[in-house]
Formats: structure tokens, sequence, C-alpha cells
């Protein structure tokens, strides 16, 4: 059997690209970016929140539940975190497990509890960012560690 | 060895067409590992065999037909994410998305939970099958 795709991405880890150590400091830059829109989801505050976001960002929300889907621009992705902090009734916790960047991407490891209409949700998602020229989040997305249990927690 | 450098080394054994390298070296004996989606691969494998047929599978159905390009590493304290963008073409059907493998690391330095995050899941569902 032939892998050429996993022998180019060989080369690329032989060759440290991506490591993000040059250019520590937007490196620290987009960490600390990160940690303010986690802070700010938490604190539900929708001002921080815009800031932290192009206008032209993309929310994708994988699997098969009510929410699933992209959201486009910062009005509809912040209608979505409305939207699921209204059908948890507020009770949506964010853990920061850890939190990864440079001044291309991030990454957000995170612990999510929840409960609905006497269900319970407890895992650990894993969060893609894309940021653009100026360090905002311009593209985002996640998975979770059992994404029925989600859809099940949603349905 | 750092998190990057085992990810170099299991895949360089993977390109060699030798998974059980792969296996040893990067997950741990318990592994989760999540396929999002609707596709043929889609679900949870738990344990290293499981994970291993995974990866045979998804080979066995894409082989020789994405391109890939590295995007970035982030290696942290127990975690890593690694982008890269996939381009693919069959049948008139295009395929173009950047997929974001998230690991979680235990305490042997292996990999205990594997994501695999697509920003167009759709889009890699239909292009497995």
């Amino acid at each position: 059997m032939d892998f050429p795709m996993a022998a180019r991405l060989a080369e690329t880890y032989a060759s440290g690209d991506g490591s993000g150590r040059q250019e520590e400091s937007r490196v620290n830059e987009q960490v600390q970016l990160l940690e303010r829109w986690l802070a700010a989801y938490s604190q539900q505050e929708r001002g921080a929140m815009m800031d932290s976001l192009a206008e032209d960002a993309v929310w994708h929300v994988g699997g098969t539940h009510r929410f699933s889907g992209d959201y486009r621009g910062r009005d509809a992705i912040i209608g979505y975190f409305d939207a699921v902090r209204k059908e948890t009734s507020d009770t949506m916790t964010l853990e920061t497990l850890e939190v990864l960047a440079n001044e291309r991407h991030g990454a957000a490891f995170l612990r999510v509890t929840a409960e609905r209409q006497g269900r319970r949700l407890d895992t650990v998602a894993a969060d893609a960012f894309r940021f653009d020229q100026q360090g905002r989040i311009v593209e985002f997305w996640a998975s979770n560690a059992d994404q029925a249990s989600i859809d099940e927690f949603w349905s | 060895m750092t998190k990057a450098e085992s990810l170099r080394t299991a895949m360089e054994a993977v390109s060699r067409g030798n998974l059980q390298t792969f296996g040893d070296t990067l997950l741990s004996d318990d592994v989760v590992w999540h396929w999002p989606g609707r596709s043929s691969v889609s679900g949870e494998y738990r344990g290293r065999d499981a994970a291993l047929g995974l990866l045979q599978r998804f080979h066995t159905l894409t082989e020789g037909r994405l391109q890939v390009e590295p995007l970035d590493i982030l290696e942290g304290r127990d975690h890593l994410m690694s982008f890269t963008h996939i381009t693919a073409e069959r049948e008139g059907q295009q395929l173009d998305v950047v997929m974001a493998d998230a690991m979680r690391f235990g305490p042997d330095g292996r990999v205990v939970e594997f994501w695999t995050l697509s920003n167009d899941q759709n889009a890699v569902d239909s292009f497995i099958g």
C-alpha cells in the first residue's frame, strides 16, 4: 500500500513548520484573543464577543441536530449562542483545558457541561479556529467527544 | 520525543504502509477516535485496533485521490492540533476543505483521544460516501 499523503505530512512535521516559535508575540496575542473570546462567552459580554470576530466570520456546527449548520456573520453567530443559552436555561459552562495558537490558527480544548429538559451533557470538545490578517476569528468549527450524545441532547 | 515528533515518526511509518508502527508509536491502547458526520466511516472507534481499522478503511476509500497541503501544527502541554488543506476531485465533484486533527495525549506520551474535524463535514461525508 502507498500513502503519499502521510509522507507529505511527515516531511512537514520534520521541518517544524507551523510550530509557532517564530513570531512569539503574535502567538501570545492570539492565545489571549481566544481566552478573551471564551471569557466573553462565559460572562455573556456581547461587545467583547463581537470584537473577537471578523465581520464575515463563519461558525460551522456539526452533527444532525436543530442547531447544526453554518452561521455567517457576527449577528448570526451571536444569535446561535443566544439560542443555545436559552435552550439550556443558562446552564452551559465551558472549562478551558488548553488553548493553542499561532498567527494563523488556534485550538481550544474545552470540557462542556449543560442541562436541558432533564438531560445532562458532559463532554470534551475540540474547537479549531482560523484568524484573519487582523488576528480576529474568521472561521471556526468544533467537534465533541461524543457526537451521538450531542445530537440526542438537542433532539 | 515531542508530540509533533511522535506524529512525524508515526506518519513516516504510515507512508511506508506500516500501520502497526503508526499505532504503536502514536496511539494509546485505549485510544478513542471520533470521526464525525454521516459517512460510512463516521462513528467512535475505541482501542488501537479499532482506530487502525478506521485508518485502513479511510485510506482504501480515498486512496490516491486526496491532495494534502499541510498548514500548521499547534503543540501544547497535553494537546496537539494539525491543520491541513485537503482537495480532491471525483466525477466532477470537488472537495476543498480544511481538516483539523485534534489530539489529546496521555501520561505515556501517546494519544488517548483523537478528533477529525472538518470545516465542511457534509462535503467530506459526500466524498467518502
